[in-house]
């Protein structure tokens, strides 16, 4: 009865243990160079034919990427508590040019960070750190919708900082 | 006998996304004169304090909506209460008044030392106070730079988390 459980158990660690060895292998590359090329549509239309093509866009410069230090696959998780609301230059990175999160599996994070990030991100939107992506702010006079109404939100708005230490 | 150890000084606050409760810990300690090692309560050593941008202050998450101002008139159905958002837009320098005065609780002194606060809403101070103005005192936050502030360049140089 001892064996076979045994050997279960060590074939999923060593299963595991090969997939923490390659993080590439579970979280997709997410990338518009070298690997699938995006190719755009040009339309050339002469006399006698149309013709439809489409092109490989040249490579954009391929930013740096850090390192990622920590132990499992994410790249936020050595960030867990210093990570706060006015890092925008980070925090910016993991915004899409329409202003929502991207998703974990495009970004390789942990779901703990992930976590974390939403409510991180969600206090920098609020305190104006992140003007491109503000939606439209609705003014109403129904008092049955207050929460609706975002009067208070022309003020300013700081959050605590745990990472800091605040002199008084 | 050193005639300036006792001289009131003017001291200037810039209020700019500072927290108006952890301003008014810092005020207050100049307005009584803590900072001074010839304080005793009962001699008049506090200072002047001037303070602009009180309409630009910063709360802490929530606390415009929830924060709340509590008025009785001593009439019967005399009470009523305010948030701070609205207190706010009627006179933005009330929420720092409200909080100095507070901390000031228990000083017979209260009065005068209140006095000696001013408060302006923006960066509009009138001449006569500018002139006497001696000192600063510095900021409680450290303002956060919005992503407006850095250089294109600057974004592009930072190095990127994932591909």
């Amino acid at each position: 009865m001892a064996t076979p459980m045994k050997a279960a158990h060590s074939v999923t660690l060593k299963f595991l243990q090969r997939i923490n060895a390659f993080p590439s292998l579970t979280s997709r590359c997410f990338g518009t160079s070298i690997i699938k090329h995006i190719k755009k549509i040009e339309v050339t239309k002469t006399d006698s034919a149309t013709v439809i093509e489409g092109v490989k866009l040249k490579e954009e410069k391929s930013h740096k990427v850090r390192e990622i230090k920590a132990p499992t696959g994410c790249p936020l998780c050595e960030f867990q508590d210093s990570l706060t609301y006015r890092d925008v230059l980070i925090l910016q990175q993991f915004l899409s040019p329409d202003g929502k999160i991207l998703p974990q599996h495009v970004t390789g994070v942990c779901y703990t960070m992930q976590w974390k990030l939403k409510n991180i991100l969600y206090q920098s939107y609020s305190a104006g750190l992140l003007p491109n992506y503000r939606p439209e702010l609705p003014v109403n006079e129904d008092s049955t919708h207050y929460l609706k109404n975002y009067k208070w939100r022309k003020n300013n708005v700081y959050y605590e900082d745990f990472s800091i230490e605040n002199p008084l | 006998m050193q005639w300036a150890v006792l001289a009131r000084t003017w001291w200037i606050y810039d209020a700019n996304q500072q927290c108006p409760f952890r301003s008014a810990y810092r005020l207050t300690t100049y307005l009584q004169g803590l900072h001074k090692p010839v304080y005793h309560r009962h001699g008049d050593v506090g200072d002047h304090v001037v303070v602009f941008n009180t309409r630009h202050i910063a709360m802490r998450g929530d606390f415009w909506r929830t924060y709340k101002h509590f008025h009785h008139t001593r009439y019967g159905g005399g009470f009523s209460r305010a948030s701070a958002y609205r207190v706010h837009e009627e006179d933005p320098t009330r929420i720092l008044e409200r909080a100095c005065h507070n901390r000031l609780s228990g000083l017979d002194d209260k009065r005068t030392l209140m006095k000696r606060l001013h408060l302006f809403p923006d960066e509009e101070i009138p001449n006569e106070i500018l002139e006497n103005i001696s000192g600063q005192i510095q900021q409680v936050q450290a303002i956060p730079k919005k992503l407006e502030d850095y250089t294109q360049e600057e974004i592009d140089s930072f190095p990127r988390l994932f591909k």
